[in-house]
């Protein structure tokens, strides 16, 4: 098992390689000059001239990239072309922010989406469960940004309840939490109730539940000792790929209710064609998301003891060959 | 009367489905004595999973309804027993050994545990250590090393996996099993193993068992008594010697005789029944048989026969109405038998 996480750890080294060759590239070809953007549309050629040599423009494409790449792999992120500051820094400063959102969306998403789906699939066609699909079916369709809007108006200005928008880290409090989190978790817990719930009625149908039943074991020990674990495995898949989604909306939320976060300084230095800021975000992105593929599938071995063997049997046929 | 464990009287039993009522079980009456194999042979969709899922009240929820009759197990009518009531019943009084062993065990627990569940819900007084001897013990008696406890159902190979499964229905020692096609999934050699090991373990927990399989070989060499069910009818009942040496037989009893290769005579061809079971959704007036009948009369599509009875054997037939006595009229199985 060990062997296999290791695998996968040195297996995302090239992806992450791939993913800054990328962007990088796009970076730097899409038109639009760094130096002018810097310093403004008015400033002299002798400075914009003294500002690209100092940030070394003028080097050919391939050189500037792989002098990137020789940082990286010291754990540098750089200097930040716009702010003069190290990336690592903003990033460490931003970092909380977008992760904490993640983890309050998923965690309201596994705590309401998991058992509304199985409540809904043990009383089948109740009108609970007629009511939790359709608030479901109502929460995939709504733009979830559209939504939070009408959440502020409501909320924020006409009840005043809840604040809209982030104030500075000094000053924020759960009560700021709670739109940012309900907008990014409503999507997400709708799609896990309705994946739940259907994989949970496939389960309660099967051989293996009926012979739970005939053991005399009770509903509440049949659906979950026997039918949750079983049910759970394309749970483990949605709440991945959600997180991976919820890494990308992180740009649209924090946008919208205004949270310091990665989403938000990402936005900002491409528009600015703050480079090295872009890289950092981009990376750390891509680091999130490659760990939670991760974790995702060491989940599914810790739920599904049979591919805890096809692991194993992977690894014995490789090592004898 | 008094030796009887089982005892179904006119059984039905419906499925309700969004466009049709499928009557999978009409009228059945069926006995089963302690310590007795009783074979229920039949096609498929003739019923058998059926009765034995009425037994145990597990038809599936919403679909599958009893809609008469009693199903008394000792002096309990089940079909009035609450859901409660019925947990306590099954798996420790009752219990069942499903047809596919493959599907029949949860993936995701250990076979020893799943064996062990058994004793947990009904031994509440067993200690841990207890239940786990006992899970090595019965592990043994099928056949199994102990080790195998330990093992996921797919690290076992099919044999096994109906092995575990017979453990499981046997770990508390149930008065009644309910062997719904136990060697079906089985290949031949393993079949014969199987089967043997179960008489050896039923005559040594003095159980009593129902026997549901398509395969007359399997009854003839495990089974005490037969009955022979055909649209959810008990249409053939009798001892051993009935229904394999007796002169008189149900015409759908010879046809499933004549579906089986006999080595000692010369044909050409296999005679099997023609046509197929009734449409359960439909079944037709009278005898439930009489379209695929080679002997059908007149009064076949009016009316159902009434069983007859001659000594310990049974038909339901209209050919047979003289021959046997039909119930009511001087009614000649004792009670004592």
């Amino acid at each position: 098992m060990v062997r296999y996480i290791l695998k996968r750890l040195i297996i995302m080294i090239p992806i992450i390689v791939g993913i800054t060759l990328i962007v990088f590239a796009i970076l730097n070809y899409t038109p639009g000059d760094a130096a002018t953007l810097i310093l403004g549309f008015d400033a002299t050629e002798a400075s914009l001239d003294a500002l690209r040599a100092k940030l070394k423009l003028d080097d050919p494409f391939m050189v500037r990239y792989v002098r990137y790449l020789v940082g990286l792999l010291k754990g540098d992120l750089g200097i930040s072309w716009r702010h003069n500051t190290p990336v690592a820094a903003e990033l460490m400063n931003r970092i909380p922010n977008t992760l904490g959102l993640a983890a309050y969306a998923v965690t309201v998403m596994l705590i309401l989406g998991i058992p509304m789906g199985i409540i809904s699939a043990v009383r089948q066609y109740s009108l609970l469960d007629h009511t939790t699909l359709f608030i479901a079916l109502l929460m995939t369709s709504i733009p979830t940004f559209w939504l939070a809007l009408m959440m502020m108006l409501k909320f924020s200005l006409e009840l005043g309840i809840l604040p809209a928008t982030m104030p500075t880290s000094a000053a924020i409090t759960w009560k700021h939490w709670v739109l940012p989190t309900f907008m990014c978790s409503a999507n997400l817990t709708a799609s896990t109730v309705r994946t739940t719930r259907s994989n949970m009625l496939e389960v309660i149908r099967s051989d293996y539940i009926r012979t739970a039943k005939s053991k005399g074991a009770g509903q509440f020990r049949v659906i979950m000792y026997h039918a949750l674990r079983n049910a759970l495995m394309p749970v483990v898949t949605i709440v991945g790929i959600n997180f991976n989604v919820l890494m990308g909306g992180a740009v649209i939320t924090e946008q919208v209710f205004n949270i310091s976060g990665v989403g938000n300084l990402l936005i900002s230095s491409v528009r600015t064609k703050d480079a090295p800021m872009a890289m950092g975000c981009i990376i750390f992105i891509a680091t999130v998301i490659g760990i939670v593929n991760l974790l995702v599938d060491l989940l599914y071995v810790f739920i599904n003891p049979r591919l805890k063997s096809m692991y194993v049997r992977n690894n014995a046929a490789k090592e004898e060959s | 009367m008094y030796d009887k464990l089982l005892e179904i009287n006119n059984l039905h039993v419906n499925y309700k489905t969004a466009d049709d009522v499928v009557y999978a079980v009409n009228g059945l009456n069926l006995s089963v004595r302690k310590g007795e194999t009783l074979g229920l042979v039949g096609e498929t969709g003739s019923g058998k999973t059926t009765v034995a899922l009425s037994i145990l009240k597990l038809l599936p929820e919403k679909i599958g309804f009893i809609s008469n009759g009693r199903i008394w197990f000792e002096s309990v009518d089940i079909t009035k027993t609450s859901e409660k009531e019925m947990r306590r019943v099954r798996g420790e009084q009752i219990s069942m050994i499903f047809q596919d062993p493959m599907t029949s065990l949860n993936p995701t627990i250990r076979v020893g545990e799943q064996i062990a569940e058994n004793l947990l819900l009904h031994k509440k007084d067993m200690t841990k250590k207890q239940i786990s001897d006992r899970v090595d013990e019965i592990l043994r008696l099928v056949g199994l090393t102990k080790e195998k406890k330990n093992d996921f159902p797919h690290q076992l190979s099919g044999g096994m996996k109906q092995r575990v499964v017979i453990a499981l229905a046997l770990a508390c020692e149930p008065k009644l099993l309910l062997a719904d096609e136990p060697t079906t999934a089985l290949d031949v050699t393993i079949q014969a193993q199987v089967l043997s090991m179960m008489h050896k373990l039923k005559e040594k927990l003095d159980t009593s068992m129902i026997l549901i399989t398509h395969d007359l070989g399997v009854v003839a060499n495990n089974c005490d008594r037969v009955a022979i069910m055909y649209a959810g009818q008990i249409i053939e009942e009798g001892n051993i010697r009935d229904i394999f040496t007796a002169k008189h037989h149900h015409p759908y009893t010879l046809g499933l005789f004549g579906s089986i290769p006999d080595m000692s005579k010369k044909t050409r061809r296999l005679a099997p029944i023609d046509g197929m079971m009734p449409d359960p959704t439909n079944l037709p007036d009278g005898c439930h048989f009489w379209p695929r009948c080679t002997d059908r009369m007149d009064v076949c599509k009016m009316c159902e026969p009434n069983p007859c009875y001659k000594d310990t054997h049974m038909i339901k037939c209209h050919l047979y109405k003289d021959l046997y006595n039909e119930r009511g009229k001087d009614y000649i199985v004792g009670k004592d038998e």
